[in-house]
């Protein structure tokens, strides 16, 4: 099982300090001559890519997604934990390795700009020991696949955001590496940019069975790109699950009651079984929802005991509906309660 | 191997891009030239004709100078830049290692500013020749030739150079190639094994950069006026001196170059020095620089941080 997997983090941990001289201190904003800080970006993560997969690293800025990245290239060593791609370990093996993952940093200035995407590649190709026909066939190839080969020979600082992107992806998969990182990919790029570079990472895995990890904080590139959807949040991994099974957890749990009018909230959610209840007043009409928990006998009963409450309350009872999840609610919720259990804990 | 690969690959980068930025280059290169050769003509003017030996001595002296200059700057700020927009992280990851890529971009930069400074000392050269030609007829080709010959002689035995017609006194070079070559590649390695020190500390500390760049002013102020009158000065100083790797390399290149000292630079106590600064300056250079890499992967500021 472990075996088959592309690439594998056990246990893997990463804690920053930083030192601050004469600077304000972040929460009490006060002048000190010296602070310390200390950041567990990384906290115990374990979690694998299996080939022809695209794993999601979802979470908000300052997740700890681009640790996660770097850590599997080989920049940032963990304190602690293994990290494992095709069967080396980065830190024992880190130069084999770089030579299996092709890898797509945050910004834009990873590609040289004062030359040509052709060059550019070939700058790079060199540089990782590809050369000769193989350079240029491979770069003509995977500039006809990203869609760039009519700027092949534009100086890169005149292309778009977008182009540039896609140029680094190039880049990246030069050496035709069976692994590949994208850090926000398609983060600051419009909707056509973004879609042809989803579209592209998307044939690319399927057609060659590449193992793919795509970190972004949109939840909707995560649900239309991801096979597989990991939720960080504050360095841990919150939820890592299928993307269809992660829209289910939570799907099966909120309900929406149509009726003729909003009844009183408070008997509702002293219901046990009930989580939160809430009015609805959307264009289907009006209503409430509710949200139960996760336990399906519970559940059933809670579900009963409300509509038998409706029904004392004399409101008429149009519909009940399972109430259509996106990715940003089950994301909002997950992170929410992972805080609050971080906080009573 | 790699290191040749990279080589390979800087070279063609620095091409296209000189090539492609033609116009900047040049306006770069005449505006040095203007600027080198106004400041040298008022100062060989103010001191009268005949002087054309001290001028050189000074020139060479700056070249030297700023040949370290702009080493210490590639790994201090220059490295500092390519951490914060990237590329130091995509260098980083090309198998390759960082070393053997800076290797690489310190000998491009190297013949690149080797180039650079002949074409500018034969444009001065030229003009120091013509203001000083009543007192003494000489070849304006003179200092170019012998500037091409001594910066390139590791490749190319000069033919000439031995036979270049005199000028004894008014700046002639003397471009012997075994000790221009011998000191020209000591000189490197001296510098760079500086370098990667600084370079290593730059990883980690990104404050260093400040301090380096006093320390780039001072080599250029060290390199411009050095002279085997250091030997008269206090012990305490001159030692100080001597650790800063500049100190002999200039030292031997203008007793070489310009006093003609030949192979008797050899047995001169700089020579010596200058073959300890290689010697240590090398291996803690990349002792340093390899111990900060991987301290700088825990604290993960091969990135912007
Ligand atoms: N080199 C570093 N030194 C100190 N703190 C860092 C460093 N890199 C990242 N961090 C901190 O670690 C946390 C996670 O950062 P990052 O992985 O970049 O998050 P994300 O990519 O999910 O936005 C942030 O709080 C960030 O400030
Ligand atoms: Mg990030």
């Amino acid at each position: 099982m472990s075996s088959a997997a592309a690439v594998e983090l056990c246990d893997a941990d990463k804690i920053f300090h930083t030192h601050h001289f004469f600077q304000k201190h972040e929460e009490t904003q006060k002048r000190r001559i010296y602070y310390k800080k200390t950041v567990h970006a990384v906290n115990h993560v374990t979690f694998d890519i299996r080939p022809g997969e695209i794993l999601g690293l979802l979470g908000r800025n300052g997740a700890g997604k681009t640790t996660m990245v770097k850590m599997i290239s080989g920049l940032v060593k963990p304190n602690s934990g293994k990290v494992i791609v095709d069967g080396l370990d980065v830190e024992t093996k880190r130069l084999k390795v770089l030579r299996k993952i092709g890898v797509v940093l945050e910004g834009t200035r990873t590609v040289i700009w004062p030359l040509t995407p052709m060059e550019n590649l070939s700058y790079f190709g060199n540089l990782r020991d590809v050369k000769g026909k193989i350079l240029k066939e491979r770069s003509k190839e995977l500039l006809d696949f990203i869609g760039l080969t009519d700027k092949m020979n534009v100086e890169v600082r005149k292309l778009s955001r977008g182009q540039k992107q896609r140029l680094a992806i190039c880049i990246a998969l030069i050496t035709d590496p069976p692994v590949l990182l994208l850090d926000e990919p398609t983060t600051g790029l419009d909707v056509q940019s973004s879609r042809a570079i989803k579209d592209k990472v998307i044939e690319m895995t399927r057609q060659r069975g590449k193992c793919v990890l795509v970190t972004t904080h949109d939840m909707n590139t995560a649900q239309e790109l991801c096979d597989r959807i990991a939720i960080v949040h504050e360095g841990k991994l919150a939820a890592c699950k299928r993307t269809e099974d992660l829209l289910e957890v939570f799907s099966d749990q909120t309900y929406h009651l149509r009726l003729d009018r909003v009844p009183d909230l408070a008997p509702l959610t002293a219901i046990p079984g009930v989580l939160s209840a809430a009015a609805l007043n959307d264009d289907e009409g009006i209503g409430i929802s509710v949200q139960l928990v996760a336990d399906e006998a519970q559940r059933s009963s809670a579900l009963y005991a409300v509509v038998a409450s409706l029904e004392r309350a004399g409101v008429v009872l149009r519909a009940i509906n399972h109430a259509q999840q996106n990715l940003e609610d089950v994301f909002l919720r997950i992170t929410n309660t992972d805080t609050k259990s971080g906080k009573s804990s | 191997m790699g290191f040749f690969l990279v080589l390979k690959a800087e070279v063609k980068r620095t091409m296209i891009i000189s090539r492609r930025y033609w116009f900047a280059t040049l306006t770069a290169l005449f505006v040095a030239c203007i600027m080198f050769t106004v400041f040298f003509y008022g100062f060989f003017s103010g001191i009268g004709t005949g002087m054309a030996g001290l001028a050189i001595d000074k020139a060479l002296g700056l070249i030297i100078g700023i040949f370290a200059f702009s080493m210490v700057g590639m790994f201090s700020t220059g490295l500092a830049g390519m951490a914060r927009s990237g590329e130091l992280e995509q260098v980083y990851m090309s198998p390759h290692g960082l070393i053997t890529n800076f290797m690489a971009r310190s000998t491009v930069s190297t013949i690149l500013s080797i180039v650079t400074w002949t074409v500018i000392l034969s444009f001065m050269s030229a003009s120091l020749q013509r203001a000083s030609s009543n007192e003494s007829p000489s070849n304006p080709q003179t200092v170019q030739a012998a500037t091409v010959d001594g910066a390139t002689n590791t490749t190319t035995p000069p033919a000439n150079a031995s036979t270049l017609p005199s000028t004894a006194g008014t700046g002639k070079l003397h471009a012997d190639p075994l000790p221009v070559s011998v000191l020209f590649l000591l000189t490197y390695f001296s510098m760079t094994g500086f370098g990667f020190m600084i370079g290593g500390l730059v990883l980690v500390f990104k404050q260093v950069g400040q301090i380096a760049v006093l320390l780039r002013f001072a080599m250029m102020a060290i390199a411009w006026t050095a002279s085997d009158a250091l030997y008269n000065h206090h012990i305490i100083l001159q030692a100080l001196a001597h650790t800063i790797p500049v100190t002999d390399a200039a030292i031997c290149l203008k007793l070489v170059l310009l006093k003609g000292i030949g192979n008797d630079v050899f047995t001169h106590p700089s020579f010596f020095y200058l073959i300890l600064n290689v010697a240590v300056w090398t291996p803690i250079g990349l002792a340093i620089f390899k111990a900060m890499e991987n301290w700088a992967r825990g604290k993960g500021t091969l990135g912007a941080f």
